[in-house]
């Protein structure tokens, strides 16, 4: 049923350290983990991205791959990819390799250099050209060329001791990175559909470390990458953009469109809950928080009818690539941990800017006609799309192929099963 | 406007003008002008710092 073709956003593509632009990067050891597998690869994605990977270059320096036929000769293909992933991508920081509340010591065979930019948490960017500097015995042979892969779930910086604090960990369940996975996919079909101008950064591959997490917020479980695109974030880690500019309209508009699907990128973490208390009006962050409100944001706040005895406000929270500021035909929307499924959008939402109190930008109210609810039409269903839900699918595979009882075949299909539901849905209400 | 034949949107399409229209509503004149902007940089920051933690929710 996802007979649309597949669609690449074009990039830019980054080559080299120095295309992140960013003067802050910090250079790091990083270790290769020898006990990782690949659970998901995106073949088509890889081998757009790096013309090293392409069956005609891996011909050069394979001379079995030569004589392989048909299925025999794919398999060869994405065994030899799969070699190259896991040789440019299976790495930990140098923090968790000693053991720590959060993993055990880790087993290693070997190092590089990866670079971590600002604002990164427990990412960091790796070098294919300096990763082939590290001599291992392997099978399978590639080119050696540029090329950049992002790889989040790598661990916490030098210096840092990993613990279960919240962003202290470093770490992703494998569980995790597999329903965010899942969460891109039906994006990408929604964007590919609805607006094509959008998209959502390529996810290369999905990996599984080796090592488990150990007695975090889901217990103990596998460990898991999300080997990405390398892309350009805003200057300075600075996430949001002025208002009135082209870029929070993007950020907006995304999130409205989401919404049509029943998808959101607000969440309890990032509203704000006002609340008036005789003459006095009190803002908290996620509920919990209060912050240091100035009467300039009061009086806004009551212009804009927002000090009820208690109001929530949702504030967008959609992660675009840098060069949306420039250009909206290159949006590029990146993670999904924190986009979930609503039945129905209950509370005013406004865009987030950094110029403005509170981050407040824009506001549309539910009253309004402007105001998005989930269509039926098209909307996910949130017994199936419930953020708890799609991570409890994400988990349950990711311990099935831990213990050999699915293949990545069969994970894939089942990982994917939600999505070709949908798109039946939409089908049968005579939408493609 | 992508139609069917019996001349309903398609969902997809309607999806994308409703997106459109909330955006033209934001840019509208709910949000004062004359509030004074103010630095919030460090607002800002707390805010990112959390923007990667919604994984819990």
């Amino acid at each position: 049923m996802l007979d649309l073709p597949p669609r690449l956003p074009n990039g830019p593509i980054l080559h080299a350290i120095a295309d992140l632009d960013e003067p802050a990067i910090v250079a790091e050891e990083i270790h290769h983990l020898p006990g990782a597998r690949v659970v998901l690869a995106d073949y088509d994605a890889l081998q757009h991205d790096f013309p090293i990977l392409r069956t005609e270059a891996l011909e050069r320096h394979n001379p079995e791959l030569r004589d392989a036929r048909g299925p025999n000769r794919d398999a060869h293909v994405r065994a030899i990819i799969d070699a190259w992933l896991l040789a440019n991508a299976a790495f930990v920081s140098a923090a968790q390799v000693p053991g720590s509340a959060v993993n055990r010591r880790l087993e290693v065979d070997g190092s590089t250099t990866g670079y971590r930019p600002p604002m990164y948490g427990r990412g960091v960017v790796a070098s294919i050209r300096e990763n082939s500097r590290v001599a291992r015995e392997r099978r399978w042979r590639w080119e050696v060329a540029d090329g950049l892969l992002d790889l989040k779930g790598v661990g916490v910086a030098l210096g840092r001791v990993p613990s279960h604090d919240e962003h202290c960990s470093g770490v992703e369940y494998l569980g995790v990175a597999l329903s965010d996975f899942l969460l891109k996919r039906v994006i990408d079909e929604i964007f590919r559909r609805a607006s094509p101008a959008f998209a959502t950064l390529p996810v290369y591959a999905v990996l599984d470390l080796g090592f488990h997490v150990l007695d975090g917020w889901h217990g103990t479980a596998a460990a898991g990458l999300h080997v990405r695109r390398a892309h350009r974030r805003p200057p300075q880690g600075m996430m949001l953009p002025r208002s009135g500019s082209a870029e929070e309209g993007i950020k907006f508009e995304m999130e409205m469109l989401l919404r049509s699907y029943g998808l959101t990128s607000t969440a309890r973490a990032t509203s704000l809950a006002i609340q008036r208390h005789a003459d006095c009006v009190e803002v908290k962050q996620g509920g919990t928080e209060p912050l240091d409100v100035g009467a300039d944001a009061i009086s806004w706040l009551r212009a804009l009818r927002l000090d009820g005895p208690e109001i929530w406000l949702g504030r967008v929270n959609i992660q675009l690539t840098r060069e949306t500021c420039t250009d909206a035909s290159t949006a590029q929307l990146f993670d999904f941990g924190h986009i979930n499924v609503k039945r129905r959008f209950l509370h005013p939402v406004c865009s987030a800017v950094r110029d403005r109190p509170l981050c407040l930008g824009g506001v549309i109210f539910p009253e309004d006609d402007a105001y998005v609810q989930p269509d039926p039409r098209v909307c996910l269903s949130a017994d199936e799309w419930d953020r708890s839900l799609i991570n409890d699918l994400g988990f349950d595979l990711a311990t099935m192929f831990g213990a050999g009882a699915i293949t990545r075949n069969e994970l894939r299909l089942r990982l994917e099963a939600p999505i070709r539901a949908v798109v039946e849905k939409w089908v049968l209400c005579g939408a493609c | 406007m992508q139609q069917d034949t019996k001349g309903e949107q398609d969902p997809h399409a309607a999806a994308a003008e409703r997106a459109r229209r909330a955006v033209a509503a934001l840019r509208a004149p709910n949000t004062p002008p004359s509030v004074a902007l103010v630095e919030a940089e460090a607002e800002m920051r707390e805010l990112r710092a959390r923007l990667d933690s919604l994984e819990r929710f």
